[in-house]
């Protein structure tokens, strides 16, 4: 399956990471369910819309403190807000 | 923008902080210069392949104005896979890449903004515990100039 940055913005927003509009650059900042900030944030480059390899993806799953694969399922769907939120629950990100 | 990349540079600033510690310590520069160990490359090269360093000591972009208290340094690395520049600072959560190194040092800044925007301007009963950490270091770093 291709991951184009579209797409992964599309999944990301749907799945709380609201845009920062201060800024020029594509940032997007993680917020719970019930409003907190984690301290997650991710950066878009700006760019073409191509498939993005998995060192970039690797990356990105770094910022969001998942695994690649976990991060895979972050933007296909499967795994769902309060998931993700679980699995920064664990790390420390939320209370 | 400038990049202190070379390394007669940096050596000169290794230099001159040594001069400015031997003053503090009383020591003579002849003396001290001669029981330094010599300025090869391998005193110097933090890692093998970090090719550049950006400093910032003052941003002002986006709307925001803000102020290093200690100017900032951040080792900057070719991915030559990607052909990217990379730089990561863990301490503030950084982990940027870009195509130049001047669109890496404008990523980096405004970096900066977002996050003096999203976490240090934000209510504290707002932001997870690991945001809060992070408030705290950009605190100790940045200040905004009104």
């Amino acid at each position: 399956m291709a991951f184009k940055k579209r797409k992964i913005v599309e999944s990301l927003t749907r799945k709380g990471f609201v845009e920062d509009r201060h800024t020029s650059h594509d940032f997007y900042v993680f917020e719970s369910s019930n409003g907190i900030k984690p301290g997650i944030d991710i950066h878009f480059s700006h760019g073409s819309d191509t498939d993005l390899k998995d060192e970039i993806l690797s990356r990105m799953a770094r910022k969001v403190s998942l695994s690649l694969a976990d991060f895979k399922k972050l933007i296909r769907c499967p795994m769902s807000q309060q998931l993700f939120e679980e699995k920064l629950r664990e790390q420390g990100y939320l209370e | 923008m400038k990049h202190s990349s070379s390394r007669s540079a940096r050596d000169d600033i290794y230099k001159d902080a040594l001069i400015r510690a031997m003053i503090i310590n009383g020591e003579s520069f002849g003396v001290g210069l001669h029981h330094t160990p010599p300025f090869t490359s391998s005193d110097q090269e933090e890692a093998p392949d970090v090719c550049s360093v950006i400093t910032i000591s003052d941003i002002c972009e986006s709307g925001f104005h803000l102020r290093f208290k200690h100017q900032y340094r951040i080792e900057v690395r070719k991915n030559q896979q990607e052909s990217v520049y990379d730089a990561i600072d863990e301490r503030y959560g950084i982990d940027l890449f870009a195509s130049s190194l001047d669109e890496l040092e404008e990523l980096i800044k405004e970096q900066f903004c977002m996050m003096w925007n999203q976490y240090i301007r934000e209510d504290e009963t707002r932001l997870g515990p690991k945001a809060r950490i992070i408030v705290k270091k950009l605190k100790e770093l940045i200040e905004e100039v009104s």
